[in-house]
C-alpha cells in the first residue's frame, strides 16, 4: 500500500515540477528594441513624434511682455516682472527633443535598403528640430550643454555648458542640412511637415536673432522670393481678423503650423482666454499695447491729429479692433461693460474672479464659429509657428540695419501695412505721418509694426524686447489699464451704490512691482540640473 | 475500584458519531477518531500498542460504542471521562501489585471554587477518580505515583505522592494563548512555538464592529501594524495598512494572502474571517520572499467542522453613519464684512464691496435672494447615512466532508444624494477525505461591489461646497438655479449624470492532500482569481443659470485582472524521543494579467440612456486598450526543529524569479533564521516559580525582497517605443518614441531585519506581555533618482538609497474571571518606529509627487519642510528690521524665523517641521462579560504625526471661496495675538510652506464601543436557537484631537475636498440556530 501511495504521489507531482511558467515578457503595447529600427516606416514615425515638440501654448506668453498681463487677479508674469528662481526653470522637454532627433541620427543607418532620398527627408527633419531646440534653448539660457547624440546615465558628469557662440555655429550648420535634405512641397497627405521654406525661415529668425543681418536678410529673401507663401487677403478685402481663426488653415501665410483638429487632437485656447464666464479672461492686454497701434493716418497717438483719448477706438489702425475687446462690443452675445460696478455683470472689472484686470479684453483668436464655453477648449484651430509676415518684418528691420532706409526695406515693411490698410511708410513726404527720414525712424516703426502685427502673438513680442535691449526698460515701467473714474449720480443703476462709472478719463488703472534687471535677459540655469551637476555654472545676477 | 463513579457520569446523553476507516495503525486511528468525535485519547504509551492495525465502520454510534468496536481486535479496555478516554491494557492492570497508599484532597480553580468533575489519574496506569460536588477525590494508588490532575479549560497538573495523606491541588486556568494555533506562511503553527513576530486575531474580534472592511478592523488591534483610515465613504471605509514604519520611499502595501493564495482584503465580508494573521519580521514572512518586505497579511475564513451538525448564522447590523468633523464656514454676514476687509487689505484704495446695508440684509435673511445667506455644506450634505449589513452562512460537516457557506449584502448610503454603495458576497468552503490517505478541498468566493456616484463625483461636489461662498443665491426669485460664476453644488445634486464602478471578484482554489506516510502530507494547490472592473460614466445636460454644462459624454471602461497561481507543498513532521522536525518544500508559480479596455464618446446622446454611448456622437468616439504580464517561479523551504518544546529553532529560505527584472538579476534569494527559548519549560523555572507560566525568548534575522516599481515599469529591463499621435494634413498619424531607459543592472531592494522579542505570561496567565523590538534596513531601494533633463529621457529605476526603521511593539494583557458571572479583560498595545532615510545616494531633495514633502537623510519619509512661522509683523518696526521673504510683506503677514541669521528669509532658512506618519501607536481594548451581557471598548490613538491644511481647507477667501471660523480671529492691527494672518483675497504671500499651515495630528479615539445582550439559554431551548444577541455599537463615537474642522486621519497634506471619516451608531443582532 505504502507503495502505490508513494508512486500516487509522485504522478500527482509530476506536472508541477516539469510545468514552468514563463519568465520571459514582452511589453504588449509598445514596441521593443529587438523589433524596431528594422524599416523605414520606423525612422518616418520616429520623426514625426518630433512635431510634437513644436510651441502651441506660447500665444500665453504674451504676460511674459509689456503687451498683456493675466486676468484671474494674477497681474504681470513672473517673467516680465523679474521675479523669479533657478528652481522654476526646467530645460528637460528641448533636451527630450534634441533625444529623439539624436537617436534619430544614431539608429537610422540599421535600417538596410533605404533609399537616400527618402531618408534624407527624414534626416532633413531631425536636423530642423534639433536646431531649433538649439535655439529655443540658447535664447533663453545663453550657454548650454550640447550633444549631438543620445546620453546615456554615465554620460552624465561629463555634461558641462557650451559657449553659446559654438552652439549657434552648430545650430546653423544643422539648418542648412535641413535647407539641403528637405523638400520645397509635402504632398497633400504630409501637408504640416517641415519644408525647405520652413527651415529657411527659421534660420532666418534665429538669425535676427543674434543680428546677423546678412543672414537674417539673405534667407528671409530666399523665403519671399521662393513665391510659395504670400500674405492671407493682401488685397486688404477686409478678412485679415479670420487669419486668425479656423477657417485660415491651410493659407498661403503659414510656413509652419503645429495642427489641430477638434475632438481629435484639440486645445483650449478660447476657452482659456475668452472673457468670463465664456473662458477665464485669460490674457488682458495693457494700455501701452492699446496706444501702439497707429490712428488710420498712420500717426503714432501721441503725435496724431485724429486722435480722441475719450473715443480711443475710433479711427485706428483696424487691427486694434482685431486684437483688443474693450467696453461696447458685443462678442459671443454677451455685450461687454467693464465699468466695475455689478451692473457690468461678470465682465466687470472686479465683478468676478476671471474678470479683466485691465479693463480690455484679449479678441484675437476669438474665433466667432466656435462657442467658447465648449468648442472653445476643444478647438480645432492650428496654432501658428512662423508666417509670412514675419519674413517681411525680418527682411525689412534686417536690411534697414545693412543699408539705411532702403527702398526694399520700406516695400516689405509696407506689404504689412497695406493688407490692413494702412498708409504706406516713406521718405519722400516729410509732412505725412509716415514719413521716416533716418533709419533710426525707420527702425522704430518697424519695431511698432513688429508690435502691433504680432501682438498677443505671445511667442514674438518678449523675444523681440529682448533682441532690441529694451525689455528692461518697458517692463519695468507701471503696467497700466485703462482709465475710468466712479462718480456719484441719481442716475446709477440699483445695485451700484448711487455710482456711475466713465470710462477713458479720470487715472489709468495701475500695477506696479516690476524688478527687471539686467540678468534677467537671460533665464538661470535650472536649479535641478545644478543640483545633479556641478559643471553647470549659472547665469550671472542669479544665486549660486 | 473507583471507575464505577465514571460510568455513572458519562451515563447521560452521549453523542453520536459515524466513522469508517480500515487498516490504519491504531494510532493513526486514534487521531481520526479524535477529530471525529472531539474526544481525547489518554493512554500510557508503554502498555498501548500503537503500530497495530485496526479498522472500524460505524453508523450514528454513541461514543462508546464506537470505542468498543474500534477497540475490539485490540485487547485494549477503556474508560470514558468527560471528553477523555483511558485506554488501558486489559491483561495488565491487574499485575500492579506495589504496596498501595490511599491520598485525597480537593481540587479547585485559581479563584478557589472547587473544581467539580475533575480527573485524578495515576500516571502510566488505569488508576483513578472523579471529583465531586465539593470538587474532592479519594484514591487508593501505588506507593510513588505521579498522579495526573486534569479538567477541560485547565493545565493538566502532576504531583508526586510517596506517602497517604491530604493533597490539595489548585488548576490554573490553561492559557489560550499557549495552545492557540496561528496562521503562518504556509502552514499553521502553535503560537508557543513561534519563533517569528506574528500577531493575530480570530473571528471574536470582529464580533462587533460594524466595520464593512477588514482592514478598518485592524486598526487599534496589533502593535506595530499602523492602519490610517482616511475616508468614510461607502465602499472606500477602508484603512492604509503599514507595518513596523515605511520600508521606502516607495511607500507599498503588506502582501495580502487569503486561505493560502493571494488575495485582497477589501472585498471579504467580515462576518466570514476566521482569523487574520500579520507577518511581522522577516522570521516568519522571509517564506514569502520578494513580495514580503512590507510584511504579510493572512486571511483565514471559516471552514466547517466534519461531523459537525449544520449550523445556520445570521448577522445583521443597521447603522447611520455622519461625519467626524466637518469645516466650519462662515455666514453671509461675516463673510460679507471679512471681505470688506479682505479688499482693503489688498488695496486701500479699492472701495468696499458690500455695504453696511447690505451686510446688514445678509444678517436679517430680510431679501433672501439678492442677499441670501447659504450654508453649503447642509444644503448638500445629508445629516447622517444609514448602512445595512445582512450575512447568513451555514457551517458543519459529514463524517467525511466539512462545507462552510455564506451569503452577505451591504448597503451603504452616502452623505450626497447620488452616492451610495451595495456590495454581494458569496462563499463556498469544502474539504473531503476521500480516503485515509487522500482529501480534497475548494474554497470559491465571489463578490461584486457597486459604488454610485454623479457624474460630478463626491469629491468634486465636496470641491463645489467649500468654494461658493453663502452670498450666492441657489435659486433666482424665479425658482432657477444660479450660476454665478462657480459651480452650484445643489444644482448639481442627482442631475450631473453617473459615474457607477462595478468590482467584481471570483476566486476559486481547489487542492488535493495526499499523506502516502505517516507525517508526510503533499498538497498540490491550483487557484484562478479573476478580478473584473466596469466603470460607466455618463455626463448629463444638466446645464442651468444660463452656464451650459458642455457636451454630453459617456465613457466606458474594462478592467480585468487575472492570478493564476499553482503551489506544490511537501510536509513532513517527525519526532525522535525529545527532538521534532517540521520540513516544509514548495514551489510556487504566479501568473498575473491584467488587461484594459477604455471607450468614450462625446455630442449628441439623450439623458435619458445613460448606460449607452450609442447614441452618443459616433464621430467622437475613442478608444485605447493593453495590459500587461507578470510571471513568477519561486521555491521555498522551512525547517522547524524542537528539543523538548523548549528549544525552538526555524529556518526559512524562498527564491523568486521575476519577469520584473533582467535576466541577469532574476533571481533573489531571501533567507531567515529565527530561534526561541522556553525559559518557563526549564526546570528553574518550573519548579521555582510557579507564577511563571510562560516566558519566552525570541531572536530573528532575515532578508526579504522589494520590488516596488512603478506601475508604469512592469518591464523595466526592455527598451521600449511608445505610440503616440501627430497630425498631419489634419489627420492623425501614428508616431513612436524611445519610452523606457532601460537600467541593465536593477535588481531587488533588500530588507534586513534584526528582531529581539520577549513574551512572558505571569498567574495563570492573568498577566502578561509580548515585547519585540526590531530593527530593519532597506538597502538597493528601488529610486528613481532625479538624472539630468540633458539626457532627455524619463529618469528610470536605479537602486539606491538606505531606509531604516527602529522600533518596538509591546502588547500587554490582564484577564480575570472575578466570579462565575464576571469577566474581564484589558489589552494594551503601544509600538514606536523610528524611521529614518539613511542614504539618498546624494539627490535629498522635494519630493516629486508633493512639494510639501522632502526627503533628507537623517529624517523620516513624508517629512514636511518648509519655514518656521515666528509669529506676525505687528508694528513698522517689525516690518523695517524683521528680515522678509519677498519684501512686499505688510502687518499682519507672518514672520518666519533667519534661521541662518543671513538677515534674509531664503531657502536656506527652511528645515524640516513635521511628519506625516505617527512614530507612536497604541490600542487599548477594554472587555467585560457579565451574566448574559458583554461589553467592549476600543480606544486608539496615534501620535507625533502632523497634517498640513491647505487652499480651502486654511486659506481665507481662496480661489474666491469661503472664509472658515479660524478667519474671524485674523490678524488686525488691534489683534495682534490671531491665529490667522492678515485678511487677504489673491495674495499668496503668506502661503509658503511653513510651520504656520502645520497642525499636530495627534490624537485618540474611541474607535469603538459595544454593548451585548445575549438571550438567556432556557428561552432559546424553547425557540429552538442556540445564540442569539443583540447589541449595540458605536464607531468613532468620541475623538480627541487639536484639529479643527477637519479629522486626524484624513489625507496629511489636503484641502479638504474629500469624503470625511465617518461616526457610526449600530444596533445588530446575531443568531445561531
Amino acid at each position: 500500500m505504502k507503495i502505490r501511495n508513494i508512486l500516487y504521489a509522485i504522478a500527482f507531482m509530476m506536472p508541477a515540477l516539469t510545468s514552468c511558467v514563463d519568465l520571459e515578457r514582452y511589453p504588449l503595447e509598445e514596441l521593443s528594441d529587438v523589433t524596431y529600427w528594422k524599416e523605414p516606416k520606423d525612422a518616418e514615425m520616429a520623426v514625426s513624434d518630433l512635431y510634437r515638440s513644436l510651441p502651441y501654448w506660447d500665444v500665453d506668453d504674451a504676460i511674459n511682455s509689456d503687451d498683456a498681463v493675466h486676468g484671474i487677479k494674477w497681474a504681470a508674469g513672473n517673467i516680465s516682472i523679474g521675479v523669479y528662481d533657478p528652481s522654476d526653470f526646467s530645460w528637460s522637454d528641448n533636451y527630450s527633443a534634441i533625444r529623439k532627433a539624436n537617436t534619430v541620427f544614431a539608429k537610422i543607418d540599421n535600417i538596410t535598403g533605404y533609399n537616400t532620398a527618402d531618408k534624407n527627408k527624414v534626416l532633413g527633419q531631425a536636423h530642423f528640430f534639433r536646431a531649433f531646440q538649439y535655439f529655443t534653448l540658447i535664447r533663453q539660457f545663453g550657454d548650454v550643454p550640447y550633444t549631438d547624440s543620445p546620453l546615456n546615465l554615465s554620460d552624465q558628469d561629463g555634461v558641462k555648458r557650451m559657449p553659446r557662440d559654438e552652439v549657434y555655429a552648430k545650430m546653423m550648420t544643422d539648418f542648412d542640412k535641413a535647407v539641403e535634405y528637405l523638400p520645397v512641397n509635402w504632398s497633400a497627405a504630409e501637408y504640416g511637415r517641415v519644408t525647405k521654406g520652413a527651415a529657411m525661415a527659421m534660420k532666418s529668425r534665429a538669425a535676427l536673432y543674434y543680428n546677423k543681418w546678412d543672414v537674417a536678410a539673405e534667407y528671409a529673401k530666399k523665403v519671399i522670393d521662393s513665391g510659395v507663401y504670400s500674405l492671407y487677403d493682401k488685397e486688404n478685402t477686409g478678412k485679415y481678423q479670420e487669419l486668425f481663426w479656423e477657417k485660415a488653415d491651410g493659407c498661403d501665410e503659414f510656413i509652419l503650423v503645429r495642427q489641430f483638429k477638434e475632438s481629435e487632437n484639440s486645445w483650449y485656447l478660447i476657452g482659456w482666454e475668452a472673457f468670463p464666464t465664456k473662458g477665464w479672461g485669460g490674457i488682458n492686454p495693457t494700455q501701452s499695447l492699446v496706444d501702439a497701434f497707429e490712428d488710420i493716418e498712420g500717426s503714432p497717438i501721441a503725435q496724431s491729429k485724429i486722435y480722441n483719448e475719450k473715443k480711443p477706438f475710433e479711427n485706428r489702425d483696424p487691427r486694434l479692433e482685431v486684437n483688443v475687446l474693450h467696453d461696447g462690443e458685443v462678442m459671443y452675445g454677451v455685450n461687454i461693460k467693464v465699468a466695475p460696478l455689478k451692473s457690468s455683470g461678470v465682465t466687470g472689472i472686479g465683478q468676478h474672479g476671471d474678470a479683466t484686470a485691465t479693463g480690455y479684453y484679449q479678441q484675437k483668436w476669438l474665433d466667432p464659429s466656435i462657442e467658447p464655453s465648449s468648442k472653445g477648449w476643444d478647438m480645432g484651430k492650428d496654432a501658428v509657428v512662423i508666417r509670412y509676415a514675419e519674413m517681411l518684418l525680418t527682411y525689412a528691420e534686417a536690411k534697414n540695419e545693412l543699408s539705411p532706409l532702403d527702398p526694399s526695406a520700406f516695400d516689405a515693411v509696407n506689404q504689412v501695412r497695406k493688407r490692413v490698410g494702412m498708409p504706406e511708410l516713406q521718405n519722400t513726404d516729410a509732412s505725412k505721418p509716415t514719413y521716416c527720414g533716418t533709419q533710426d525712424a525707420l527702425r522704430q516703426r518697424i519695431r511698432n509694426e513688429w508690435r502691433v502685427e504680432f501682438a498677443l502673438e505671445g511667442g514674438k513680442r518678449q523675444w523681440d524686447i529682448r533682441r532690441w535691449g529694451i525689455a528692461k526698460e518697458v517692463l519695468n515701467a507701471p503696467f497700466l489699464g485703462l482709465k475710468y473714474k466712479l462718480v456719484d449720480s441719481s442716475s446709477a443703476v440699483d445695485g451700484d451704490g448711487g455710482k456711475i462709472c466713465i470710462l477713458y478719463e479720470g487715472e489709468n488703472i495701475k500695477l506696479t512691482g516690476s524688478k527687471y534687471e539686467d540678468h534677467n535677459y537671460l533665464y538661470p540655469i535650472p536649479q535641478s540640473e545644478r543640483d545633479l551637476n556641478s559643471n553647470l555654472t549659472q547665469n550671472p545676477g542669479y544665486p549660486n | 475500584m473507583s471507575f464505577l463513579n465514571v460510568f455513572s457520569q458519562t451515563g447521560k446523553a452521549e453523542k453520536t458519531i459515524s466513522i469508517q476507516f480500515s487498516n490504519l495503525s491504531l494510532q493513526a486511528a486514534l487521531n481520526r477518531f479524535e477529530q471525529a468525535s472531539g474526544y481525547t485519547f489518554f493512554y500510557d504509551a508503554a502498555q498501548v500498542n500503537l503500530q497495530q492495525t485496526v479498522s472500524m465502520d460505524v453508523k450514528q454510534a454513541t461514543v462508546s460504542k464506537a470505542v468498543t468496536e474500534l477497540l475490539k481486535s485490540t485487547g485494549l479496555g477503556f474508560e470514558i471521562v468527560n471528553l477523555q478516554i483511558t485506554l488501558f491494557n486489559k491483561k495488565s492492570t491487574a499485575a500492579q501489585q506495589k504496596k498501595e497508599v490511599r491520598v485525597t484532597g480537593v481540587v479547585s480553580d485559581d479563584t478557589g471554587e472547587p473544581v467539580i468533575g475533575a480527573n485524578v489519574l495515576v500516571q502510566g496506569t488505569t488508576i483513578g477518580a472523579i471529583t465531586d460536588i465539593d470538587g474532592r477525590y479519594m484514591l487508593n494508588v501505588p506507593e510513588g505515583s505521579t498522579l495526573v490532575i486534569s479538567y477541560i479549560g485547565y493545565t493538566n497538573r502532576e504531583i508526586k505522592v510517596n506517602v497517604a495523606g491530604n493533597y490539595d491541588i489548585r488548576l490554573k486556568e490553561d492559557s489560550e494563548m499557549l495552545n492557540e494555533v496561528v496562521v503562518v506562511g504556509y502552514g499553521t503553527q502553535k503560537k508557543a512555538n513561534l519563533t517569528g513576530s506574528v500577531a493575530s486575531i480570530n473571528a471574536d474580534a470582529l464580533e462587533s464592529r460594524a466595520v464593512a472592511s477588514v482592514s478598518a478592523a485592524l486598526a487599534g488591534t496589533m502593535p506595530g501594524v499602523t492602519t490610517i483610515q482616511s475616508s468614510g465613504a461607502p465602499g472606500a471605509q477602508s484603512g492604509s495598512i503599514t507595518i513596523r514604519g515605511k520600508n521606502s520611499i516607495n511607500a507599498a502595501s503588506p502582501l495580502v494572502i487569503v486561505d493560502g493564495v493571494p488575495g485582497s482584503m477589501d472585498s471579504i465580508d467580515p462576518n466570514d474571517i476566521e482569523s487574520v494573521s500579520v507577518l511581522k519580521d522577516a522570521a516568519s514572512s522571509a517564506i514569502y520572499g520578494v513580495q514580503a518586505a512590507n510584511g504579510v497579511i493572512l486571511v483565514t475564513t471559516k471552514k466547517g467542522k466534519t461531523g459537525q451538525r449544520a449550523r445556520v448564522n445570521y448577522s445583521g447590523t443597521v447603522s447611520w453613519a455622519s461625519p467626524t468633523a466637518r469645516l466650519q464656514f462662515l455666514g453671509a454676514a461675516d463673510y460679507a464684512m471679512l471681505y470688506n476687509e479682505a479688499v482693503k487689505n489688498e488695496n486701500p484704495n479699492d472701495p468696499y464691496p458690500f455695504s453696511e446695508e447690505d451686510i446688514r440684509k445678509f444678517r436679517d435673511g430680510s431679501d433672501p435672494v439678492g442677499h441670501p445667506d447659504v450654508d453649503w455644506y447642509n444644503e448638500v450634505m445629508k445629516k447622517s447615512a444609514l448602512e445595512t449589513q445582512h450575512s447568513l452562512s451555514v457551517t458543519g460537516g459529514t463524517d467525511k466532508t466539512s462545507y462552510m457557506a455564506s451569503l452577505a449584502y451591504l448597503y451603504q448610503d452616502g452623505l450626497s444624494q447620488d452616492k451610495n454603495y451595495e456590495r454581494y458576497n458569496g462563499r463556498i468552503n469544502l474539504n473531503s477525505q476521500i480516503t485515509d490517505w487522500l482529501a480534497w478541498g475548494l474554497n470559491t468566493s465571489a463578490y461584486r461591489g457597486i459604488d454610485n456616484d454623479g457624474f460630478v463625483t463626491f469629491n468634486e461636489l465636496m470641491h463645489h461646497v467649500i468654494r461658493i461662498p453663502p452670498t450666492n443665491p441657489i435659486r433666482d426669485k424665479d425658482g432657477n438655479f444660479v450660476h454665478p460664476g462657480k459651480d452650484n453644488p445643489v444644482a448639481e445634486q442627482g442631475r450631473t449624470g453617473m459615474d457607477r464602478i462595478l468590482n467584481q471578484q471570483l476566486n476559486a482554489t481547489a487542492y488535493l492532500t495526499l499523506t502516502p506516510l505517516e507525517g508526510l502530507s503533499i498538497k498540490g494547490v491550483y487557484s484562478l482569481r479573476h478580478d473584473y472592473r466596469d466603470r460607466r460614466r455618463f455626463k448629463k445636460d444638466y446645464s442651468y443659470g444660463g452656464q451650459s454644462s458642455g457636451k454630453r459624454e459617456g465613457h466606458h471602461n474594462y478592467y480585468n485582472w487575472n492570478w493564476y497561481t499553482s503551489q506544490l507543498l511537501v510536509n513532513y513532521n517527525k519526532s525522535f524521543g525529545k527532538h521534532s522536525f517540521g520540513l516544509l518544500g514548495g514551489i510556487e508559480q504566479v501568473e498575473y494579467t491584467y488587461r484594459y479596455t477604455e471607450t468614450s464618446r462625446t455630442g449628441g446622446g439623450n439623458d435619458a440612456l445613460t448606460e449607452s454611448l450609442n447614441t452618443l456622437d459616433a464621430s467622437s468616439q475613442k478608444n485605447n486598450d493593453g495590459g500587461h504580464e507578470i510571471a513568477r517561479l519561486s521555491y521555498f523551504g522551512r525547517l522547524q526543529y524542537d528539543y523538548e518544546n523548549k528549544y525552538l529553532f526555524e529556518a526559512n529560505i524562498r527564491s523568486d524569479a521575476s519577469s520584473r527584472f533582467p535576466k541577469e538579476n532574476r533571481w533573489g534569494v531571501f533567507p531567515a533564521f529565527s530561534a526561541g527559548w522556553r525559559l518557563s519549560e526549564e526546570a528553574f523555572i518550573k519548579d521555582n516559580a510557579e507564577w511563571i507560566n510562560n516566558l519566552k525568548l525570541r531572536l530573528g534575522w532575515g532578508k526579504t525582497g522589494n520590488e516596488e516599481l512603478k506601475n508604469t515599469d512592469i518591464y523595466p529591463s526592455v527598451g521600449t517605443y511608445a505610440y503616440n499621435k501627430t497630425m498631419f494634413n489634419h489627420t492623425l498619424s501614428a508616431t513612436t518614441y524611445e519610452s523606457r531607459y532601460v537600467n541593465p543592472n536593477l535588481k531587488w531592494a533588500t530588507v534586513t531585519n534584526y528582531e529581539l522579542g520577549l513574551e512572558a505570561g505571569f498567574l495563570n496567565n492573568m498577566l502578561g506581555f509580548e515585547l519585540s523590538l526590531y530593527k530593519k534596513r532597506t538597502n538597493d531601494m528601488l529610486l528613481y533618482l532625479p538624472i539630468l533633463g540633458v539626457v532627455g529621457m524619463d529618469a528610470p529605476a536605479q537602486n539606491a538609497g538606505s531606509v531604516e526603521n527602529k522600533g518596538f511593539d509591546l502588547n500587554i494583557f490582564h484577564n480575570k474571571q472575578v466570579n462565575k458571572d464576571l469577566k474581564y479583560s484589558v489589552n494594551f498595545n503601544v509600538a514606536y518606529v523610528k524611521n529614518e532615510i539613511t542614504d539618498m545616494n546624494h539627490t535629498e531633495g522635494v519630493d516629486p509627487d508633493n512639494d510639501k514633502y522632502w526627503r533628507l537623510e537623517g529624517h523620516p519619509i513624508g517629512s514636511f519642510y518648509g519655514y518656521v512661522a515666528n509669529g506676525y509683523f505687528n508694528t513698522e518696526d517689525d516690518l523695517k528690521n524683521y528680515p522678509k521673504r519677498t519684501g512686499s510683506e505688510k502687518l499682519g503677514d507672518i514672520k518666519y524665523k533667519d534661521l541662518d541669521g543671513n538677515k534674509k528669509i531664503d531657502s536656506a532658512d527652511r528645515q524640516v517641521i513635521g511628519q506625516n506618519f505617527p512614530s507612536w501607536t497604541a490600542g487599548l481594548n477594554l472587555a467585560a462579560t457579565y451574566k448574559d451581557f458583554d461589553f467592549s471598548m476600543l480606544w486608539q490613538g496615534a501620535f507625533d504625526v502632523d497634517a498640513y491644511y491647505t487652499m480651502e481647507a486654511a486659506y481665507s477667501f481662496f480661489n474666491s471661496g469661503k472664509v472658515l471660523k479660524r478667519h474671524l480671529d485674523r490678524w488686525t492691527p488691534q489683534n495682534h495675538n490671531a491665529s490667522y494672518p492678515r485678511l487677504t483675497l489673491g495674495s499668496k504671500i503668506n502661503y509658503s510652506t511653513s510651520s504656520f499651515w502645520l497642525q499636530d495630528a495627534s490624537y485618540v479615539r474611541l474607535k469603538n464601543i459595544s454593548l451585548g445582550y445575549n438571550l438567556p439559554k432556557r428561552f432559546l431551548d424553547k425557540i429552538g436557537f442556540e445564540r442569539m444577541k443583540l447589541y449595540v455599537a458605536g464607531e468613532n463615537l468620541i475623538t480627541f484631537s487639536g484639529l479643527e474642522g477637519l479629522d486626524p486621519e484624513s489625507p496629511s497634506d489636503t484641502r479638504g475636498n474629500f469624503y470625511s471619516n465617518v461616526k457610526k451608531v449600530t444596533i445588530g443582532l446575531k443568531m445561531t440556530f
